[in-house]
């Protein structure tokens, strides 16, 4: 199983959290769906941290939490993208010193902070976070950091 | 949200820990007590000062709430939060706790 199959498996096994945005987000991803596509750092960020994660080891559980969260993050850029929104050119998806850009590291941290959760319902606040920060420049990297850290402390009910 | 306050009030244990989780959020930055009319907050030192009627999001909570999507949680979720801020009367089946006894613990 090469990297691209290993990460859209993973996506694949968060149906049990996210349902139809499991579908849409395997369509998007492999430019099988309709509408606007993947382009630039967005999708190149994607790819990379989900590969990524998906070559780690995880449980059954946290497949589905990784698995379920990256599929409404994709799902919720599908939407704004087809709402003719315009991801972020402020170098947020540029790599920096260390060879990741901003939005990797944010992205790893949500997919890290998802795996941790045992709130399951928090995924679909995961993924709707980061399609936010990765359209608005105004939201820094600290910032972005800072809110995924209060959004971890957060309980859903 | 309900008018209530609980100072001196005897709490079920289901109001208690929403109201502890209420005082965490404040603790946080993410919510204020408002003053009613203006734009300035009072310190919530303690559980006996929440005022439903009068909790708010502060800037950053309002910035939380938006870049997170909060807003897709269900109405009915929502007002199941401030049904349980709402006082109901007794409840003898549920543990009651009275508020002014935790202050200064």
């Amino acid at each position: 199983m090469d990297n691209v199959e290993r990460a859209l498996s993973l996506i694949k096994k968060g149906a049990p959290i996210a349902g139809a945005a499991v579908g849409s987000a395997i369509g998007f991803m492999t430019g099988n769906a309709g509408g606007a596509a993947f382009g630039g750092g967005l999708g190149a960020t994607l790819a990379t941290v989900i590969e990524d994660t998906a070559a780690r080891v995880l449980s059954r559980r946290e497949q589905i939490r990784v698995g379920g969260t990256a599929a409404y993050a994709i799902e919720f850029i599908r939407e704004r993208l087809d709402a003719g929104d315009v991801q972020r050119e402020d170098g947020f998806f540029e790599n920096q010193e260390f060879g990741a850009s901003a939005a990797d590291e944010i992205l790893d941290g949500v997919l890290l902070k998802a795996k941790a959760g045992h709130e399951e319902r928090k995924a679909r606040f995961y993924g709707k976070f980061f399609s936010n920060v990765a359209f608005d420049s105004s939201c820094s990297r600290s910032e972005a950091n800072y809110h995924l850290h209060l959004l971890d402390r957060l309980t859903y009910s | 949200m309900p008018h209530d306050s609980y100072e001196n009030k005897k709490l079920n244990s289901e109001l208690l820990q929403t109201l502890l989780a209420t005082f965490e959020l404040s603790q946080m930055g993410l919510l204020k007590l408002w003053l009613t009319g203006t734009e300035h907050a009072e310190a919530l030192l303690d559980l006996g000062d929440i005022r439903p009627k009068d909790l708010g999001l502060s800037s950053p909570g309002k910035r939380l709430f938006s870049l997170t999507g909060l807003a897709l949680i269900a109405e009915a979720e929502v007002r199941s939060v401030a049904d349980i801020f709402a006082l109901a009367g007794g409840n003898a089946d549920a543990a009651l706790t009275e508020v002014s006894k935790l202050r200064n613990k």
